[in-house]
């Protein structure tokens, strides 16, 4: 210690000099103190240490900024003249400028563009600035005052000739108004372009069908436009379709009668709905076509068609019902004289006169449930598009509405059938049911009249072919006559017309959930038809299924599903169970072969095994102790042991159950995942995350994606495979530089 | 340095005023040193420009089209945008279950594995800016480049595979005829491929198959006398036919046309593009099915014992062969995207193999108690189709090995299978093939894309698509009949790929091989996630376990070698005196003569000889010597 040691010295000088501490003057003592004693070496060294370390450290920080932006840096490339550095490099650029004509031509030549002021782009800019100015001017002149004009063209005329492109010969005001033409041009195109690209985008056959429609209807209209214009045009037209009628005629295609349309009706219900709807465009066609020729024959309007022909028909059966003499086939002179006086004759004619009544009453029945048919199908054609087109449809019809309205005590009726034609079969059964029912006997009541007339000569060949037509199309009228348990067994026969089953099951997507929602709503009324409408549901949400899933639908589905489950289960109740399971599942329990469930079930035991196998805690489950090791054997040896049993003291505490690891094939029965590691995978594998990578995701990052030439450009190829440090053999680098810390600059108030 | 007061020089306070830098006004500067160093050497982006880069990148890429962005996905994470999500996620789970490890029991207490483990725990501990830094360059650059890759593709990708659709709803593509679709809609180059080859009956099933071009067919006849043919399919001529008078179970080509390997009765054989027999595999006997793995030129063969055999056609050696213990096979075909074979078995399952493993990686009960008939699997490795005694097909998903929907087919049990480069779904079943949209893998379609019938022409015994080519091609017992079926064939080549060019000429051809060979992958890679090469290990318990006892396998079978070598290693013969080593060597050195010995023998002579004179004068001295004594002396004596 050093203290201690100077303590000591001083003690001892005392003693030395004979003198006392108390006695001392301040002189002596001052003499005494002023050679100090040094600090150890060790202190010392330590101390200049930590200055000079501090001091080194500041030095080398000076380098910091410079050695994390090279750590930072993409490339450190140590080429000469390469990159940004390259100042010297000699380029274009770097020959112009130091340019200098030397020998006799190129002074020359350098002369020879001094004198045409292109010595160097200064001189160019400028020459051309003069010009354009001059131009200016020369305009100016001609707008203003044309007597300028002599001289003046006399000097541009040398300009202009020069000038190969012309470009001077376009004033600045015309070449504006081209520009301003042009551009106009351009955005017009760009814009049609635009349209038409969308429109051409659209890809709904919603839109499509509209779209077409509309092209239809412009089409007419232009025709009818130019029929009214020329008549000429109109004979033309009739000659077009009677051409277009013999066509159809030779190939049939728009009948039923072809063989396509007649397998299809074979097959009844079985065939799909793009079938089934291909098949009724074709017929729908047909029937224009045909209805477009009678129209002209007849020489009514084009589109009032059949209705004029009904009307008449109508009428004349209204004439039968209401005794019309004058209208019967026989004439009334003919009637009062010779033969028809006779009794047995007047008995004959009553007969026959009441025959012909009450055909004529079923006629005009069938043709007002025709109109009402005709109403319900063309306005559940046109229920998808626009309202205007719709209505624009329906106008042709109205005629024939008040008709019917007039024989019938009310309209109601038709209000009802209109809505069942927009909607389905099953939504009229539900909605007008009750005033269906009251309509029919008022309806009855309203037939009842008394009337008798010939009516058999009246009836044209035409017509029957027509009745023949209709049938098809009465049936769904039918329905809506009676109430609503017969709708269902028509529904029901209806089965082996499949036709009609292809008329009422052509229902647009839109309406079908609609209708599969009713249908379960029937079941509740009728239990005795279920099976029926659920086969109907059934068919129809099949077709759903086609068309993008709908949630909505998709319960309504699986309500009709379950309902159905419930009654084929219904007859015993004692299986309740079942019925939760699917109907795919119950089928596949019904015929599940012996060999199905053994093949399962080895399956399963082979899984276990595996299990078992891979799993590291199948030693704890296992019993350790096997009875009779450890024990004597042979006669008259003592009974084996028993396993040793401990107190609870004594015993270990219990480990917790270590639970099984999870597999990746857990919760999969059909499938076996083996979990064995595969050794000379892994051997292409890291045992350990490498070193700057912190985990196995990040690491995965940075080594995902291919940088090679294959899956790359070039260009990027390179980059990516461009390495961290470039140099050439032989070259000198140079020590880093310094590079003061950035400092941010202080923030201004 | 000198300290006054010695009480603090422990606590020395350093003058920092005076070391700091002087303050700049500008923002950096470079100070020169001395050396004359310079900081112009750094190329490239700063941090800073790459982030915006990025940034504008992903504007950008979020303002694209759904396709262009699919296809940027698809250069970034390959074709299994999908498997690569799944896979991180994985990892991501396996990185937690780690730090689990690290907090909870330790499996390994070796020091070197305690000093790693506390490696990567300080690692984990503070952030890396620099590896930061590091990723997020890389991640721009891989974006950058993806898409500029995906922008350069739209002018490579020259054609658009297309179906055929129906104009309206009359129309239907299953209607479709070949007459009709040859008569009115095909160019006469495409409509000559629609034929039919009639061949001898007897010569029974042919087998179809085309090489990986689609240039050469190769038919191989079931019947006893083992008809063979190879078909150039552009000028549709026969390159080569010849009887191998035995039946041909199943037949393919090797890497490419020239070469094709066939299963006869009892052994496999290969044959050259002239039919001449270059090996007979006698280790492959019995052989109902093959494939040929061209990334790792493995052949894989199955047959009656049911062993599953992996066959280097490179170097000709057996890499592994597998028991798969489930009984004759017919079924096999290859996972395109990982070169994993599947089998089919006669009890309704399906098992996939690699040759790294000895027991199959997967197994799947397909057809419950029904035998596989026929497997096929598509390009991406996505869905693979199978078809079972019960007539039915199913479609999987190999992601989640689970069933998607399944067809129905009639008159028969679908006896072949395919999938087109496209993605469409061939099934031939009794004298029908039926073709599905590609969308029938993901969803159930109820209506097929064509149909086409061999009335009276039995089942179907091969469908396979030609690549690069909208042709199928129907072997069955009357012959080969080809057929067009649009949209099925990949439009666009890929030049990267070898032996995909159906017009490479020789020398093409042969440099193909050569690069092929040179880029041809180690069996061992085959795993069902080819990703998994250069990865870090799974980490779950099981794994790790496994692990630990095969490092622990490992080091003991290193040692039990070590310590054989010792127990074998011969003592080393030591010999004393005349027969040591450096005696031996001096010996031989010894008879050579050059001029510097015959010197050394000159002097050495001479001096033997002084010495004799001499010994002589001595003695002369003494006793007298005839020899030493002068001449005109010698008379005395």
């Amino acid at each position: 210690d050093t203290q201690g040691f100077a303590t000591v010295q001083r003690t001892m000088k005392v003693l030395t000099t004979g003198k006392d501490s108390f006695a001392r003057d301040e002189g002596e003592t001052k003499k005494l103190e002023t050679t100090k004693v040094p600090v150890s070496r060790v202190v010392s060294e330590r101390a200049s240490r930590k200055v000079n370390y501090e001091a080194t450290s500041q030095d080398v920080s000076q380098w910091s900024q410079s050695i994390y932006e090279q750590r930072d840096a993409e490339t450190l490339d140590f080429r000469p003249n390469k990159g940004a550095g390259a100042e010297t490099r000699l380029t274009k650029d770097v020959l112009v400028s130091k340019f200098e004509a030397k020998t006799d031509f190129e002074e020359e030549l350098a002369k020879a563009l001094e004198v045409a002021g292109m010595k160097d782009e200064k001189e160019l800019r400028k020459r051309e600035k003069r010009r354009l100015v001059r131009n200016d001017g020369h305009e100016d002149g001609a707008d203003g005052f044309s007597s300028d004009d002599g001289d003046e063209n006399g000097i541009q005329g040398e300009d202009e000739l020069n000038d190969d492109l012309g470009s001077n010969r376009i004033t600045l005001e015309e070449y504006k108004k081209r520009h301003g033409e042009l551009a106009k041009m351009r955005a017009l195109l760009f814009y049609e372009e635009q349209k038409r690209h969308r429109i051409n985008k659209i890809k709904s056959k919603k839109y499509r069908k509209i779209r077409k429609k509309q092209r239809e209807r412009q089409k007419e209209a232009e025709e009818a436009a130019a029929l009214a214009e020329d008549p000429n045009l109109e004979r033309e037209q009739m000659e077009k379709d009677e051409m277009e009628r013999m066509k159809e005629r030779m190939t049939l295609a728009h009948k039923n009668t072809s063989k396509w349309a007649r397998r299809v009706l074979r097959r009844g219900k079985n065939v799909d709905v793009e079938e089934r709807r291909a098949l009724s465009l074709q017929l729908a066609k047909g029937e224009e076509l045909r209805r477009k020729v009678m129209g002209l024959e007849n020489g009514a309007a084009g589109h009032e068609d059949s209705g004029g022909e009904e009307e008449d028909l109508l009428k004349k059966a209204r004439d039968i019902l209401m005794d019309n003499e004058e209208d019967a086939g026989v004439p009334s002179d003919v009637k009062s004289k010779g033969l028809f006086q006779l009794e047995f004759m007047k008995r004959g004619m009553d007969a026959q006169r009441n025959r012909a009544k009450e055909e004529a009453r079923k006629l005009l029945e069938e043709l007002e449930a025709n109109e009402v048919a005709a109403m319900s199908t063309d306005s559940e054609g046109e229920s998808e598009n626009e309202n205007s087109i719709k209505s624009k449809s329906t106008k042709p019809k109205v005629a024939s509405v008040v008709e019917i309205e007039k024989v019938l005590p009310d309209g109601e009726l038709v209000a009802s059938s209109l809505q069942f034609g927009k909607s389905d079969r099953f939504a009229i059964s539900i909605n007008g049911n009750i005033e269906l029912n009251a309509n029919a006997e008022d309806k009855e009541e309203a037939i009842k009249v008394e009337s008798v007339c010939d009516n058999d000569v009246e009836e044209t060949s035409s017509f029957k072919k027509k009745k023949r037509k209709k049938k098809q199309k009465n049936c769904k009228s039918k329905e809506s006559n009676s109430p609503a348990a017969e709708v269902i067994t028509e529904e029901y026969e209806e089965g082996h017309n499949p036709w009609i089953v292809n008329v009422s099951n052509n229902t647009n997507p839109g309406n079908r959930a609609p209708a599969a929602k009713s249908a379960s709503a029937k079941q509740r009324v009728s239990s005795s038809w279920t099976l029926n409408i659920n086969e109907a549901a059934s068919m129809l949400v099949d077709d759903a299924e086609t068309d993008e899933i709908d949630a909505k639908r998709k319960r309504v589905e699986a309500e009709v599903e379950e309902k159905s489950n419930e009654e084929s289960k219904s007859d015993d109740k004692s299986n309740r169970g079942v019925a939760d399971l699917s109907q795919a599942e119950l089928v596949k329990r019904a015929f599940a072969s012996p060999a199905d469930l053994e093949a399962e079930e080895e399956f399963q035991k082979e899984k276990d095994r595996m299990k078992d196998r891979d799993d590291p805690t199948r030693q704890n489950k296992e019993e350790k102790f096997v009875s009779g090791w450890g024990s004597w054997a042979g006669a008259g040896a003592p009974p084996p042991k028993k396993p040793k049993t401990f107190s609870s003291k004594l015993c270990a505490p219990e480990k917790k159950p270590a639970v099984a690891p999870k597999r990746k094939d857990d919760g999969m029965s059909t499938v076996i995942i083996n979990e064995k590691r595969l050794k000379k995978t892994a051997k292409y594998q890291l045992a350990e995350i490498p070193h700057p990578y912190r985990s196995r995701a990040e690491y995965e990052k940075a080594i995902a994606g291919n940088i090679g030439q294959e899956w790359n450009t070039i260009h990027g190829a390179k980059e990516m495979s461009r390495p961290a440090v470039i140099v050439r053999a032989g070259k000198i680098i140079k020590p880093i530089a310094k590079k003061a810390k950035a400092r941010r600059a202080p923030a201004k108030f | 340095m000198t300290q006054n007061d010695p009480n603090a020089s422990n606590k020395t306070a350093p003058h920092k005023k005076a070391r700091q830098p002087p303050k700049t006004k500008t923002k950096t500067k470079t100070i020169q040193d001395p050396h004359g160093g310079t900081n112009d050497v750094i190329r490239g982006r700063s941090h800073a420009q790459l982030l915006q880069k990025r940034s504008s990148l992903r504007r950008s890429l979020a303002s694209s089209t759904e396709q262009q962005r699919h296809d940027v996905s698809r250069h970034l994470h390959g074709p299994r945008a999908d498997l690569a999500h799944a896979r991180l996620k994985h990892l991501k789970q396996d990185d937690r279950l780690d730090g689990d490890r690290h907090g909870g029991r330790r499996t390994d207490d070796s020091k070197e594995a305690t000093y790693r483990r506390l490696n990567f725990q300080k690692r984990k501990a503070k952030p890396n800016k620099h590896l930061e830094r590091q990723m997020a360059r890389r991640e721009t650059k891989r974006l950058e480049h993806a898409m500029a890759a995906s922008d350069a593709q739209e002018i490579l990708r020259a054609h658009t595979a297309g179906l055929v659709e129906a104009e309206h709803d009359m129309e239907k593509t299953v209607q479709l005829t070949q007459q009709t679709l040859k008569r009115d809609f095909l160019e006469e180059v495409n409509a000559r491929n629609v034929y039919d080859l009639d061949l001898d009956a007897t010569n029974g099933p042919y087998k179809v198959s085309y090489d990986r071009s689609g240039r050469y067919s190769l038919l191989a006849g079931r019947g006893k006398q083992g008809h063979v043919a190879v078909v150039d399919q552009h000028s549709l001529a026969l390159q080569t036919e010849f009887y191998a008078n035995e039946p041909i179970r199943d037949a393919c080509f090797l890497h490419d046309g020239s070469m094709m390997a066939l299963a006869q009765e009892r052994k496999v054989f290969v044959y050259d593009q002239d039919g001449v027999e270059i090996h007979r595999l006698d280790k492959h006997s019995r052989v109902f099915g093959m494939q040929f793995l061209p990334y790792h030129w493995l052949l894989a063969t199955i047959g009656h014992s049911g062993m599953l055999q992996y066959q280097d056609t490179s170097t000709g050696e057996l890499v592994s062969q597998h028991r798969s213990k489930l009984g004759p096979c017919h079924v096999i075909r290859q996972n395109p995207f990982n070169s994993v074979i599947h089998l089919g078995h006669t009890n309704g399952t399906v098992t996939l193999w690699s040759p790294s493993s000895s027991e199959y990686l997967v197994k799947l009960l397909c057809h419950r108690g029904n035998p596989i008939t026929s497997l096929a699997i598509d390009r991406d490795g996505r869905y693979m189709a199978t078809g079972g005694g019960d007539s039915k097909i199913k479609i999987w998903d190999l992601r989640t090995y689970k069933e998607l929907h399944s067809y129905s087919t009639y008159g028969g049990a679908p006896s072949s299978l395919d999938i087109s480069q496209t993605g469409i779904l061939g099934a031939g079943h009794g004298c029908h093939a039926t073709f599905w949209k590609p969308e029938a893998l993901s969803r159930k379609l109820h209506e097929p894309y064509m149909k086409h019938m061999l009335p009276g022409k039995g089942p179907v015994e091969s469908l396979r698509f030609r690549p690069f080519e909208d042709v199928c091609g129907l072997g069955h017992v009357r012959g080969i009949s080809s057929i067009v079926v649009p949209g099925s064939g990949e439009p666009n080549l890929d030049s990267t790929e070898h032996f995909t060019n159906p017009y490479a000429d020789n020398r093409q051809r042969r440099e193909a091989e050569v690069r092929s060979l040179l880029e041809k992958l180690n069996p061992d890679m085959i795993a069902l996630d080819p990703d998994v090469i250069g990865s870090v290990e799974e980490s779950n318990s099981i794994q790790r376990r496994q692990r630990l006892r095969d490092l622990a396998e490992e080091a003991n079978a290193r040692r039990e070698a070590e310590k054989e070598a010792e127990k074998n290693k011969k003592e080393k013969k030591r010999m004393r005196g005349r027969s040591k080593i450096a005696k031996k060597l001096q010996r031989k050195q010894k008879n050579i003569v050059d001029e510097n010995v015959t010197k050394l023998r000159e002097l050495r002579e001479k001096e033997k000889a002084e010495k004799e004179r001499s010994r002589r004068m001595a003695g002369g001295e003494g006793g007298g010597d005839e020899d030493e004594a002068p001449a005109a002396l010698k008379r005395f004596f």
